[in-house]
This record gives structure tokens, C-alpha cells and sequence, in this order.
């Protein structure tokens, strides 16, 4: 038997062992700082652009728009001014918007062959634990995205309360709501030929119909009752009643319908994942 | 079955259909530690399938299949932290530095941020990239690309490395280099399984291999035993004008003489053991062809007397 010259580059050949543990979680983790790294060049110029659009959202509609709403009209929905209103709507409509957008373009890009998760597909990850890591990451997204426009809603004085901190965490639920099934079908999809269709037919009703410039009570009953089956509808309410300080019994409903629909979501990507992954 | 344990890989009776398709249509083979195996065929042979099998990402339809002794259905997560994986495609990541790449793939296996930079640049130099770690992807030539894939493969220091078509679409020049890391490679003990369509590459590297068609292994074998078996040792490439002449003399004196001949669009493939002497005689007997080749027959001719086909079209 002859010997095994050392491995430049290489260990030596280990016994049946793998040299560290690759658990699920080490794995998982992976997948957070990988995106991290590849996106950290253009964190400064997206926080710059995901800030800018909400914050002149905040101010023409509601310093613009909020200057023809009377106060009579305002007691009725509850608040002094029509922006202390719509700030945390903004706020949790923006984190939908993000992760939603994430959820499409930017996911097709890592997943489709010759994206970068087809390498990653040969580590010790699952699939499954992909999908679930990568709708994670993309609620961190959302929640950078929401906490820093809540500091500029803290700086406006739209947060009545320190219970408004926990809104940053509605975001992170709220994003994770629309992501999970926006990912679950990207991983599914050959061509993106769709999403332009999902934005305008999805995205951008949820985003009006949210309740976040108006009470889904004023509209149409039906479309009212349809907003209120949308996370972003219960995302909106909580976000608000922790903004102005007064959660209520109501928000344990609306948190606890929150963390279904994230459940549900998670549940479907990781069969999603398996299902167009392991093939 | 004791032995089978000690064995990286083992398949009996593989499988894999897709709908209707059938991919892999129960091959069985096994890859001894330190070996390098080939998976010699042309496309849609069911190449890309197998491997897709083996690096547990792809479910096996029908048939058995161990790597390392586990079974990939159910350990696949302990398997793949002991293989490398060099695709088909590339894909690296463009967002990332070639250092970044390997370090930020160490993660995905454990490995401690902090050990992962000494790594990465080991990595980088054994694939002769050493100045190009802050380099970004794209600038990188495909030689080089190539090479980053394969030092990615090995982050985790595999046991077992499995190359889908390692040098397709490079130029001779990379491809040698590449050929020579690998077999470095092959040196210090990993075993190789690789899948090409190039016979010459199957002849430099492999120890073992078995050529696939249309899902099933035709032949099996060492390069130098399918040789021999399956074609002579020279092989003699003969042109001929429009003459009807020259064409019909060649097949006079091969079937005299009971040898192989294959007619291919623009030239006659005439399998012999002594080409010169062929030629020689063909001269005597009053046939002239355009212009002679005598090389060593390869695994090309292998594949051409098994299936009658050309592998590369």
C-alpha cells in the first residue's frame, strides 16, 4: 500500500465523520449571511430608495391630502392629525411591498438554473430549509425597510407610544405573509412572465385596500369584507392600535391571525421547494 | 455486502423516470475509493441524471443506490457533506468576490466564519488563483470560472468529487491544466466521478468507466480493456474523391482481409491493427484515397462500433 501524499489545499481524507456539524441551523444561516454579503454593496442606495418613497407618501397624502380632512372627520377615525393615521399603514404596506417585490424578481434570479441556489441545492441544506431560510431573510428585508421608516414616523411624531416599536415586528409578520406564497409559486414558475400581472392584480390592490389611507368600512361591503381576509388589512389595524398606544383584545386576533397565515405560508414553501426542487 | 460499505458508490438496477421518460433505465455499477470513474456518453444518454442521483438531489425512481454506505433518500443531508459538486453550469455567484464565493460557501457546511478566509485562499492558490481572489466573477476567463467552481467543490474537503462535464466549452490549454489539478486530485486520494462527452478526456483520466446510450450501459471497462474489446489499435481515416471506384476496392480488400469499415459523411473509418500496412496494401491493390490518417483508435470508435453513432455529431 503505498502512502497518500499530504493535500495541498486539501486535508487528509477523513474518517466517516464530516469535520464540522452541518445542522439544519448552521445551514439556514448560511443562507442569511450569503445574502447578506451579496447585497451589502447596495444596502446604503435600496435603505435610500425604500425610505424615500414612503416618506413622501407620508407627507403629500397626509399632510397634502389630510389637510382637507376636517376634524370632526378625524375623531371618527380616531386620531388628532390624518397623518398620525396613515403613518403606520404606510409603514406596514411599504414591508408588504418590499417583500413582495423580493419575492419575485430578485428569488427567480438566486433559483432558476443557473442561479446561485442550484449550488447551493449540493450543500448539506434541504430544500426545504432553503425555502424557509430564504422567506426569512427576505422578512429581514422588510424589517429594515420598516424599522427604519418607523424612526422617521418617531421623528414626525406619529408614535404616540413605545408599543410602537413592536409595529417593526407587524412588518416583519406581514412581510413574511406575502412572501412565503409569492415564493412558493416563484419556485415553480420557468418564466417571470406573470409577475408584471401579480403586481398590478395582487400587490397593488392590497397595497389600496390595505386600510391604510382609508376604513375598508367605507368602501363596498363586499371589498370590505375581502380586505379583511388580507393579512395587510390585519397588519394595518395592529400596526396602528400599537402606534396611537392602545392594543386591544382586537390585536390579539389580529397577531394571532398573522401568525397563521405565516405558518401556512411557511408549510407551503417548504412543500413547494421539495416539490419543484427535488426532482 | 461488507465490501459494499467500503465502496463510495454502489447502484443496482438505477432508475429514473420523468412522466413518460426514462432517463435511466437500471444501470449498475460501483466505484471503488480513489478511483476515478467515467460516464462516457452523448447527450440525453441519462449522464446528468445519474449524477443528479448520486449527489442526492434528484430522487431515484426505481433500483438501489448507496453513497458512502447511506442510502441518499434518507441521509441525504450526511452525504452531501462529504461530496463535491462541480455542475454543468458554472453558477457562481456574480455578487460576490471568487474569495467570498468559497468563503461564503464554507458556511453551508459548518465550517466557523473565521477558518473559512485561510481556507479560501488555500483553495485559491491549489487552483492557481491565487492573485484573483478579490477579483469579481465575471472578469474571470471560463478556464478560470471553471476552476473557481471546482475549488468551491472542495470546501469541505470531500471524499468523493463528482464533475458533470468539467471541460466542456474550454479551450485545450485550460482543459490541460484542469486535467492536471484533477489529477492531482485523483493523487491525494479523492475519488473522482466525472461525466463527458469527450473520449480523450475519458482516456486521461478515468481508471474505470462505462459508456451509457439512451439510459442503459452499453460497455464497461477500463479505456485501454473497451480498446481492445470493442475496436483494434489503430484506426485509419481515408478520404476519397466522387470515384465509385476507390470506395468499392476499400471494400474488397476489408472484407478480405475481415476488417471493419464505417462509412461517415466526408470520410471511411477502417479499423486495423497495423494502419500503415493497410495502407500499403490498398496502394498495391489499386486504390487511391485522397489523403491517409493513421491515428490510435479511442473511445470515440468505441462508442461508434457500440451504438453505430457518431458521439460527437
Amino acid at each position: 500500500m503505498t502512502a497518500t501524499p499530504a493535500r495541498e489545499g486539501l486535508a487528509q481524507p477523513t474518517a466517516q465523520t464530516p469535520q464540522f456539524r452541518t445542522t439544519r441551523w448552521a445551514a439556514m444561516s448560511a443562507v442569511f449571511l450569503h445574502q447578506l454579503h451579496r447585497t451589502r454593496r447596495a444596502w446604503g442606495s435600496s435603505l435610500a430608495a425604500g425610505l424615500a418613497s414612503p416618506t413622501l407618501f407620508l407627507f403629500a397624502i397626509g399632510a397634502g391630502l389630510g389637510s382637507q380632512i376636517d376634524d370632526v372627520e378625524l375623531a371618527a377615525l380616531g386620531v388628532d392629525s390624518y397623518l398620525d393615521y396613515i403613518g403606520p399603514g404606510v409603514l406596514i404596506v411599504t414591508a408588504m411591498q418590499v417583500a413582495a417585490t423580493e419575492s419575485l424578481w430578485a428569488t427567480m434570479g438566486m433559483l432558476r438554473w443557473g442561479g446561485v441556489y442550484q449550488a447551493v441545492l449540493a450543500t448539506p441544506i434541504t430544500s426545504a430549509e432553503l425555502g424557509v431560510a430564504h422567506v426569512i431573510w427576505l422578512g429581514f428585508r422588510a424589517l429594515v425597510a420598516g424599522g427604519s421608516f418607523l424612526l422617521v414616523l418617531a421623528v414626525a411624531g406619529t408614535i404616540a407610544s413605545w408599543f410602537g416599536v413592536l409595529i417593526a415586528l407587524v412588518a416583519v409578520l406581514v412581510a413574511w405573509s406575502h412572501a412565503a406564497p409569492l415564493v412558493a409559486l416563484t419556485v415553480g414558475l420557468k418564466q417571470e412572465n406573470v409577475y408584471p400581472m401579480i403586481s398590478r392584480v395582487v400587490i397593488f390592490p392590497l397595497f389600496l385596500f390595505s386600510g391604510a389611507f382609508f376604513p375598508v368600512e367605507d368602501m363596498p361591503r363586499a371589498v370590505g369584507a375581502f380586505a379583511k381576509i388580507t393579512p395587510s388589512w390585519h397588519g394595518v389595524e395592529l400596526a396602528r392600535h400599537l402606534a396611537l398606544g392602545g392594543p386591544g383584545r382586537v390585536d390579539i386576533i389580529h397577531s394571532g391571525y398573522l401568525v397563521v397565515v405565516c405558518a401556512a405560508g411557511f408549510f407551503l414553501v417548504q412543500r413547494q421547494f421539495r416539490k419543484h426542487l427535488d426532482v | 455486502m461488507w465490501a459494499v460499505v467500503d465502496r463510495p458508490l454502489v447502484a443496482e438496477g438505477l432508475t429514473k423516470h420523468f412522466g413518460e421518460f426514462v432517463a435511466v433505465d437500471g444501470i449498475s455499477f460501483s466505484v471503488e475509493p480513489g478511483q476515478t470513474f467515467g460516464v462516457l456518453g452523448p447527450n440525453g444518454a441519462g449522464k446528468s441524471s445519474t449524477m443528479k442521483m448520486v449527489s442526492t438531489v434528484s430522487p431515484r425512481t426505481g433500483g438501489c443506490l448507496q453513497v458512502f454506505g447511506l442510502d441518499p433518500e434518507t441521509d441525504g443531508r450526511q452525504i452531501r457533506s462529504r461530496l463535491g459538486v462541480v455542475p454543468q453550469e458554472d453558477i457562481l455567484d456574480v455578487d460576490l468576490t471568487a474569495r467570498e464565493n468559497l468563503m461564503i460557501y464554507q458556511r453551508y457546511f459548518g465550517v466557523p466564519w473565521k477558518q473559512t478566509r485561510a481556507k479560501a485562499d488555500q483553495l485559491l492558490d491549489f487552483m492557481q488563483l491565487g492573485d484573483r481572489g478579490d477579483s469579481k466573477v465575471e472578469p474571470l476567463s471560463g478556464g478560470m470560472k471553471r476552476r473557481l467552481t471546482i475549488a468551491r467543490a472542495l470546501v469541505n474537503d470531500p471524499e468523493m468529487l463528482l464533475l458533470d462535464e468539467p471541460t466542456t466549452g474550454l479551450d485545450p490549454q485550460a482543459r490541460h491544466l484542469l486535467w492536471e489539478r484533477l489529477y492531482r486530485l485523483k493523487e491525494q486520494g479523492v475519488t473522482l466521478l466525472l461525466t463527458t462527452h469527450y473520449m480523450d478526456e475519458a482516456e486521461q483520466l478515468a481508471d474505470r468507466l462505462v459508456i451509457m446510450d439512451n439510459g442503459v450501459i452499453v460497455a464497461e471497462g477500463s479505456p485501454s480493456e473497451l480498446i481492445s474489446k470493442h475496436t483494434t489499435r489503430e484506426v485509419v481515416e481515408l478520404r476519397f474523391d466522387d470515384d465509385e471506384h476507390n470506395a468499392a476496392g476499400l471494400a474488397q480488400v476489408a472484407s478480405e482481409a475481415g476488417l471493419r469499415i464505417d462509412e461517415l459523411p466526408d470520410r471511411h473509418l477502417v479499423y486495423a491493427n497495423d494502419g500503415d500496412a493497410l495502407i500499403t496494401h490498398l496502394r498495391a491493390s489499386g486504390v487511391h484515397p485522397l489523403g491517409t490518417y493513421v491515428r490510435r483508435s479511442s473511445l470515440e470508435d468505441v462508442f461508434l462500433t457500440l451504438t453505430g453513432r457518431s458521439l460527437v455529431e
